[in-house]
């Protein structure tokens, strides 16, 4: 009897302990799908908030066990939250990059074209349209752009490039992104808003100018030129500043073009970079009559080449003065296409330049008559022809006509710089260009 | 009796409570559910995914009651059924499904989107036979059979995209060998509808191979004989995409992508032109201007010598005021003046100097009049033989003065001035006293 007792007082406690554990699992099971979210931990709350478009499934195709994880338990139309709910589920980094980028972009893609700015957003008729409202449209879009970069940064950390959008300038948004690449991490955001700022304000002013520039336009451009430098050497060391400098402006480009034959190393290009930057950054005035500014800029452009013949030393400078030459350059460019040293592209120059200072003596010789002259530049011209084919090779020399050869005759100049023929001597002497090999 | 009864009851409730805890337990394991349900599959010839993903970081809540690692898996298609069984939405599955497998051929596609060194530059480049071909020409084509390569990737991409998820991604357009305006054939191509998208590129990609064979062919002179074979491709071109294009759809691609396209949208600038306009003055432009049924304008059709060639034997001149005729008749008197006001390009010039200055468009009609009078005046005076050079020269230098007061007097001193600066004061040859 006694034993029975036991055992209705063991199944009594057996049964409580059992109901604990149920009611323990009943409370920790999976939540209902139609109301519960995977928490997400307090984040502060974004400056702009950007609403996800949930795209829900069928009602009939979803099985909807409450007992089961379906993805409605992790969506939801805060793009944070989400995230959040991703992580927590470890859903790799990656995969939630490619899932919010995804969307952000649809989400905006709509926007874009609701602006109406884009050819493909546009009928062949509305693309006609241009003027004042395009500008409006172009400032809302690059706003847009613009938000959302930031919205993709804030929620993945990521920095997207965007191609931002200009009227009045072709620029090249690619090549920004990269020099912003080049920065350090913390530096890039505030180089960016400096650059878009000063970009905003250049072409506001475009736009109110229409290309016709008062002298407050001009101050006013030289003055937001000045502030851009300035923000950005506050934020830039002076060493950053010319790197950014040398991988995005217009300077550079053009500088790498001219001193193609030159060989600069390193140091020399940036020191001559440094020198002409400033030129063209505060001596570039929109104003035909501006003569205030020219004469400036001649000035210091006379200064510059002082500091750069100071800077390279006689040899070096002389290499430099041929290297601004086209002809030397186009020589130099044929030499290195054809496999032959730049000594052989030197030898070609000077038989040019000689052959060109010849020709010169010989379109102003009041001694020969226009027929003469021209005889006599035909002659030289075969003869420089044979010289630099004999240096060049054939094919190298082909290649140097097709960027327009070495001319030394030429009837219309012969005929047009001397005024006075007079009787000369009825043969004539050709002048040689002699190389030594 | 009694207590071996209660025993049973215990006994029965202790059951009951066991198999409900058990169930419970069970219903936490959706990883459990999801793996019964995805069977070993045949292996396929698809694509693999990648082994590993970089590690995800700790979720920043409680421990997970559910793990992706259990919808992970190498295999395309058992990780979009674990994601649909998960009910994760389509468009989701295909965001995740397309960024993966852009990454998996990323590396493949890299080195055929990568620029040839110096393809920018504008030099000739010696081949290995010593033949030296113009640079951007051989650079253009080694960049073609790049593109053409990629093309192939892109394909093969596609199609495992269509397996994997049944849909048709658009192709990007493949570039042929010389410049063209692709960007508006791009807009053109998704301006269609989706269907019809990818035979219209085909088309289009395959006209602009054989047309660049056929500049090699004839040396890039417009010969009678190119002008013939250059018509014919073209008409094959059009009846291709006749095929496919409905006729509205067919006038809308030509409206955004064939030459004459561009000159109509700038000789309806700031015209406010509607679309019934448009169309109207778009068609009888390419009744004219498109005499070869491609894209070659008015006046680029030439003989062996360069000089113009006439189509139907009427000159440029006569089929220009033909065409001006058409117009005015499609869009009335009224309409008709403002266009023909729009084209002016004086008009324009004054009218961007009026936005500048906030002038009225009473003024820029009023020195719009001056100009059209100095040009009158500047050609009497040049067809007066009566007078000696000199007399016309200073004759032209007082109407000069003249004109740049009348300016000053109708527009104000500054914008006049910054019209003389800007734009040489006079719009019509502004110089043509120093030519004579």
């Amino acid at each position: 009897m006694m034993r029975r007792e036991t055992i209705v007082a063991g199944l009594i406690c057996l049964n409580l302990g059992l109901v604990a554990t149920l009611a323990y699992v009943w409370t920790h099971r999976a939540p209902p799908s139609t109301t519960t979210e995977v928490q997400a931990p307090a984040t502060a709350p974004a400056s702009k908030t950007v609403t996800r478009v949930i795209h829900t499934p069928a009602e009939s195709s979803r099985p909807a066990a409450p007992s089961q994880f379906t993805w409605r338990l992790i969506e939801t139309s805060d793009f944070k939250k989400y995230i959040t709910n991703l992580r927590a589920i470890e859903c790799p980094e990656q995969t939630i990059q490619d899932i919010i980028m995804a969307e952000v972009n649809k989400l905006y893609a709509a926007r874009e074209a609701a602006l109406k700015l884009r050819p493909e957003h546009m009928k062949p008729w509305e693309i006609a349209f241009t003027g004042r409202s395009y500008y409006q449209k172009q400032k809302q879009l690059n706003e847009l752009l613009r938000e959302k970069r930031a919205l993709l940064k804030e929620l993945l950390g990521i920095e997207m490039p965007m191609d931002t959008f200009s009227l009045y300038s072709n620029r090249n948004t690619e090549r920004y992104e990269e020099a912003y690449r080049k920065l350090p991490a913390d530096k890039r955001d505030l180089v960016r808003a400096i650059q878009e700022g000063y970009w905003d304000q250049a072409d506001e002013l475009q736009q109110r100018t229409k290309g016709y520039w008062e002298p407050e336009d001009v101050a006013e451009q030289r003055k937001t030129r000045a502030e851009r430098r300035e923000a950005l050497a506050k934020v830039l060391t002076a060493d950053e500043m010319v790197d950014f400098e040398l991988a995005t402006s217009s300077t550079a480009s053009s500088l790498r073009s001219q001193l193609s034959a030159f060989n600069a190393s390193e140091q020399e290009f940036r020191e001559i970079f440094k020198l002409r930057h400033r030129l063209d950054e505060e001596f570039n005035s929109p104003d035909p009559g501006d003569s205030a500014s020219r004469e400036a800029r001649s000035r210091l452009r006379n200064r510059m080449e002082e500091q750069i013949k100071s800077m390279l030393g006689e040899q070096r400078y002389a290499e430099y003065q041929r290297s601004q030459d086209w002809g030397f350059r186009n020589l130099s460019r044929v030499a290195q296409q054809t496999g032959l040293p730049q000594d052989t592209a030197i030898k070609a120059y000077d038989v040019q330049r000689l052959a060109s200072e010849e020709a010169a003596r010989v379109r102003t010789d009041a001694t020969l008559t226009v027929e003469q002259r021209t005889e006599t530049l035909k002659a030289m011209q075969d003869e420089v022809n044979k010289t630099l084919t004999g240096l060049l090779g054939q094919t190298g020399f082909e290649s140097l006509q097709r960027y327009g050869g070495v001319r030394i005759s030429s009837d219309r100049v012969a005929r047009t710089i001397v005024t006075q023929p007079a009787a000369g001597p009825t043969t004539i002497a050709v002048p040689r260009v002699i190389v030594t090999p | 009796m009694k207590t071996g009864a209660l025993m049973v009851g215990l006994s029965c409730v202790s059951v009951g409570l066991i198999t409900g805890i058990a169930l419970l337990a069970k219903s936490r394991q959706p990883s459990i559910a999801i793996q019964a349900r995805t069977e070993p599959q045949a292996i396929t010839n698809i694509k693999y995914r990648f082994a590993k993903e970089e590690p995800a970081p700790a979720p920043a809540g409680p421990a997970p009651e559910f793990s992706w690692h259990s919808v992970e898996s190498q295999d395309y298609k058992e990780y979009i059924a674990h994601l649909r069984a998960i009910d994760c939405p389509e468009e989701t599955i295909r965001d995740i499904i397309i960024a993966d497998v852009n990454k998996l051929y990323a590396p493949r596609e890299a080195p055929f989107k990568a620029k040839t060194p110096g393809a920018q530059m504008a030099d000739e480049v010696v081949m290995a036979d010593g033949i030296i071909v113009s640079g951007s020409s051989a650079n253009r084509q080694a960049e073609f059979e790049k593109r053409k390569q990629l093309r192939a990737i892109q394909r093969e991409k596609n199609a495992l995209l269509k397996e994997l998820l049944g849909i048709e991604l658009p192709l990007e357009t493949l570039r042929a060998r010389d410049s063209r305006n692709y960007e508006e054939f791009d807009w053109a191509f998704n301006a269609l509808p989706a269907n019809k998208r990818e035979l219209a590129r085909e088309i289009q990609e395959n006209y602009w191979q054989t047309s660049d064979a056929l500049k090699d062919k004839y040396s890039n002179k417009r010969t009678p004989e190119y002008l013939e074979e250059y018509k014919r491709i073209n008409v094959e071109r059009r009846t291709d995409l006749a095929k496919v294009l409905n006729t509205e759809e067919m006038e809308d691609y030509e409206m955004r992508t064939s030459n004459i396209a561009g000159s109509v949208r700038s000789s309806v600038e700031g015209f406010n032109v509607t679309e019934e306009e448009y169309r109207k003055i778009f068609r009888v432009r390419k009744e004219i201007d498109l005499p070869y049924g491609g894209n070659l304008g008015a006046g680029v059709a030439v003989d062996p010598s360069g000089n113009l060639i006439d189509q139907d034997g009427r000159s440029y001149a006569e089929r220009e005021k033909q065409a001006e005729e058409k117009v005015k008749e499609a869009l009335g008197e009224e309409r008709f003046a403002q266009y023909k006001l729009n084209q002016d390009y004086t008009y324009r010039s004054l009218n961007q100097l009026a936005e500048r200055y906030g002038l009225s468009q009473e003024s820029v009609l009023k020195a719009l009049d001056i100009q059209k009078s100095y040009r009158e005046q500047q050609q009497a005076l040049r067809s007066n033989s009566a007078l000696s050079s000199q007399e016309r020269q200073s004759a032209s230098q007082e109407l000069r003065t003249e004109i740049d007061k009348a300016m000053a007097n109708a527009l104000g001193e500054k914008p006049a001035s910054a019209f003389k600066k800007y734009r040489g004061g006079i719009v019509y040859d502004a110089n043509f006293i120093s030519y004579q």
